[in-house]
């Protein structure tokens, strides 16, 4: 009894190990390639920015490349948001920013990807039509899961603080939560 | 690869100092305003107390009671309002919507609430576009009530009897009163138009702000809104039929029909709602005090339009010996029998006898072909009224008078009596003189009308 289970124990310990190398194979095939992608879904002023703005339905785009000497990934972002409120006040928010992809090691089909990133983002505000560049930092949070060897789909949920405290007299920062479904391309293959 | 990192972080850095380049708070500017909107309910414009009429409060038929009031004089039994109640839905300047908010707030008839006492209720408001020229403020009043409104019906002796009083719900709560916005709905002249169900005159009240409105960026502006309420209320009477099938009034208070005449059994009493806004800049205003002869109120306009042509006091206020000024010929409401009673076939009876006689006059106006036409005149009639505007600048005088928050520049200031302006009126042109040009600068001003 005891040899059936030990033989049981090492053939299921064998197919997983099996399983696993394979499906990182597959994955890293593919998912460590460069990748072009597109994004859209609500777009969020939280904090104090909420006082002001109402959410809307906005997206944007990004390219991504490995670094083979670290489990990174860098990327550029950008994106277009505009939000309105009940009244004349409007935020328009371009973020363009590079950000640093860590993707979690933890083996499944489904790729977890943390992310952090700085940059600026062209600040616009209505009644006052005035704009600006403002410094930005952000963290992510992003899955997504192959569907074939071209196209991974995946959700994101990114932190954009657009920080004006360097500006005298200022007291608000802009605080604003992407959430989206994410569509991108492996390229290179 | 490395390299490759390397220009991704360069790239970062770049752009995050290239964002380092902000000159202005916009997130402050965003949640902020300029724009500082207070409401009053005074003629006066003026912020000292000293300088605002106090409130009458007598209530009697030759002042205070409307002589449209036919069905059931009750002097003795009605008290002055002790309340008054506002629910704005939102305020836009001209069709910006500039306060997509509503706003609801609660006046004590009283010489102390902020609201009478020209120290104003500030409305929440965001910004307007910079170098943007507004005319008008629109207010879409939902709700103006005043408490002490009273109930009373024919009872089966047909005589009247006080019922409950009548409740409104306002900020939903219950309250005792009347809403009498919804009897400002229309003029009495826009109920003989076919088009009357689409006119609305209390949603938006369109306020004319004198000067325009005009800001620029980075400019702290005050717009300050008047009603003419205070000293300009009246008791009206609404005649329905009870739940019981009994003939019921309302007695409800509500504005002055100063401009556009109440007759009985008028259910609609709109274009009495006098507002007048006002622009002023904080740091660039003068006070301008004097001494008057008598008690009285001391007024100030422009001696420029905005244009730059000379204006007078007769570009504001009407005349009330101009044709156009008298209500004209209507036509009249058909009586009704109120009691079952020798007295109400008698009242009755005379009341039909006088509806013959008005509604030949309507008939006769009809079909003339002159300018004693019914709608020459009521057109002539309209238009009269709606030329009426309000004085930017107000204050009353005991004797001495203190006019504050007045922008720099050149006004022509009138005087007149407070013989001249009784209750639930407003000045005659006729009877505001003693015209004084002056030169106003920044600090202390003195006009005296000796």
């Amino acid at each position: 009894m005891k040899l059936k289970v030990f033989w049981l124990f090492v053939a299921i310990s064998l197919l997983c190990i099996s399983t696993d190398v394979f499906a990182q194979r597959k994955k890293a095939d593919y998912f460590l390639k460069p990748q072009v992608g597109i994004w859209f879904g609500p777009v969020t002023p939280v904090f104090s920015t909420a006082d002001d703005v109402d959410t809307a339905l906005w997206g944007g785009g990004f390219v991504r490349f490995n670094v083979f000497a670290l489990p990174l990934k860098v990327g550029f972002d950008s994106s277009y948001e505009h939000f309105k409120s009940e009244g004349v006040k409007e935020l328009t928010v371009i973020p363009v920013y590079g950000n640093v992809l860590w993707r979690l090691p933890i083996d499944m089909p489904i790729a977890f990807q943390l992310k952090a990133g700085a940059g600026s983002a062209k600040v616009t505000i209505q009644p006052d039509n005035a704009s600006q560049w403002d410094p930005l930092g952000m963290l992510g949070f992003e899955l997504s899961f192959p569907a074939g060897k071209w196209i991974n789909i995946g959700l994101r949920i990114d932190y954009l603080f657009i920080y004006e405290g360097y500006i005298k007299g200022a007291s608000k920062n802009g605080h604003i939560i992407n959430t989206g479904l994410t569509l991108y391309l492996n390229i290179g293959i | 690869m490395k390299k490759f990192l390397n220009y991704i972080v360069f790239f970062a850095a770049i752009v995050t100092v290239y964002g380092c380049t902000g000159k202005k708070a916009l997130f402050d500017e965003l949640s902020g305003s300029h724009l500082t909107v207070i409401i009053k309910g005074t003629f006066e414009s003026t912020d000292n107390a000293l300088s605002i009429k106090n409130w009458d409060t007598t209530v009697s038929p030759t002042q205070s009671i409307d002589d449209s009031v036919n069905d059931c004089i009750t002097d003795s039994s009605e008290q002055f309002p002790t309340t008054f109640m506002v629910d704005i839905a939102e305020m836009r300047m001209d069709d910006d919507e500039v306060s997509n908010y509503r706003q609801v707030f609660t006046a004590q008839v009283s010489d102390k609430d902020p609201f009478f006492n020209g120290q104003g209720v500030r409305l929440k408001c965001d910004d307007v576009k910079p170098g943007k020229m507004y005319n008008s403020v629109k207010l879409y009043i939902r709700k103006l009530i005043f408490d002490n409104a009273t109930q009373w019906f024919v009872n089966a002796e047909g005589e009247w009897e006080q019922d409950s009083s009548p409740q409104v719900i306002f900020h939903e709560q219950t309250v005792n009163g009347f809403d009498f916005n919804q009897v400002l709905v229309n003029t009495f002249y826009d109920t003989l138009k076919v088009n009357s169900a689409n006119i609305n005159r209390v949603f938006p009240l369109e306020i004319p702000i004198d000067g325009g409105l005009k800001v620029n960026e980075d400019e702290e502006v005050v717009l300050e809104i008047r009603l003419i309420i205070k000293n300009f209320i009246k008791l009206y009477e609404y005649d329905f039929t009870n739940k019981n099938g009994y003939k019921a009034v309302y007695h409800y208070w509500a504005v002055s029909d100063w401009l556009r005449d109440v007759q009985p059994d008028d259910v609609y009493i709109g274009g009495n709602l006098l507002g007048v806004a006002r622009v002023y800049r904080k740091d660039t205003v003068a006070t301008v005090s004097g001494s008057t002869s008598s008690s009285g109120y001391v007024i100030a306009i422009p001696a420029y339009d905005i244009n730059g042509n000379p204006q007078t006091i007769a570009n504001y206020f009407l005349d009330d010996d101009n044709s156009s000024w008298v209500r004209p010929v209507y036509q009249p409401h058909t009586p009704s029998l109120q009691t079952s009673t020798i007295e109400g076939f008698l009242d009755y009876y005379l009341r039909y006898e006088q509806y013959k006689v008005e509604y030949n006059t309507f008939v006769a106006a009809v079909n003339a072909t002159d300018n004693t036409n019914y709608e020459f005149v009521w057109n002539a009639y309209d238009g009269y009224k709606w030329s009426l505007r309000l004085p930017p600048l107000v204050a009353h005088s005991n004797g001495s008078y203190t006019l504050t928050n007045v922008p720099l520049g050149v006004y022509n200031f009138y005087f007149v009596a407070d013989g001249d302006v009784l209750y639930g009126t407003l000045p005659d042109v006729d009877n505001v003189g003693s015209e004084k040009t002056a030169t106003i600068n920044i600090g202390s001003n003195t006009v005296d009308f000796p």
